[in-house]
């Protein structure tokens, strides 16, 4: 039985495929360099999460504040800032009002950065939308969404 | 005072990296280098860059031919006494 945290980085996964710049370049919790063949991209993260046990009980619910990062990464010499900003809108458009098949209660999108940088051969940006995903699960009991 | 004859030691086509490059029109002679980069942790590429003596002309955004490789100027920088590097953006 997989948590549920990543459960909903798998649903995130699923969503996020197939957007119109991004494609089928969508990598959860990836560790190694992209190349340029992995770009434009986005890479999924289920980040920190806070935790609030409602009760005493053996069983107690678990209300769980759990930070999905969505970063947006592309790789080109001109509009950049456009590219970023669109990957955003289509991200921001397929992550509305989803609830990853009841495993969500709500998805609040809190915060947007952005980051350059020129070091490498072509300006390289990247995107995050930083989103709050609020679940419930029973205490002892991570694998199931309440 | 470094003069060209100085500096031609330098930038000799024995030495390691060196390139007969086009750089906006004219023909330079220069070491280039593209090493493997990573910014942000996770994005790999190169740092194309061209050392060439700095008594060239030469402006942020001017076109440079290595071989079959296009690529712009996208800033300059001071580097040994006598010579600058170009950092290169590819096309």
């Amino acid at each position: 039985m997989s948590h549920v945290r990543q459960q909903i980085r798998e649903a995130a996964a699923i969503v996020l495929t197939g957007l119109a710049i991004s494609g089928s370049r969508v990598f959860q919790n990836r560790l190694r360099p992209l190349k340029d063949a992995d770009l434009p991209c986005l890479l999924i993260n289920t980040d920190d999460e806070d935790i609030e046990t409602i009760g005493f009980t053996a069983d107690a619910p678990q209300e769980r504040r759990l930070t999905l990062m969505i970063r947006a990464l592309a790789k080109q010499s001109l509009t950049l800032d456009d590219t970023l900003d669109n990957m955003l809108a289509e991200i921001e458009s397929a992550l509305a009002r989803q609830t990853f098949g009841g495993l969500a209660k709500s998805l609040l999108l809190e915060k947007i950065s952005i980051e350059m940088n020129d070091d490498l051969e072509k300006p390289v940006g990247v995107a995050s939308a930083h989103y709050q995903l609020t679940y419930y699960t029973a205490t002892g009991n991570p694998g199931t969404a309440l | 005072m470094f003069d060209a004859a100085d500096l031609a030691v330098f930038v000799d086509a024995d030495m390691p990296g060196y390139v007969s490059a086009t750089v906006n029109g004219q023909r330079v002679n220069g070491l280039f280098r593209a090493r493997y980069a990573e910014t942000f942790g996770f994005v790999g590429g190169t740092q194309p860059g061209l050392r060439v003596h700095d008594s060239l002309a030469v402006l942020e955004g001017d076109s440079v031919l290595i071989g079959a490789a296009v690529y712009t100027v996208a800033t300059i920088e001071p580097a040994e006494p006598g010579f600058n590097l170009l950092k290169l953006e590819t096309v």
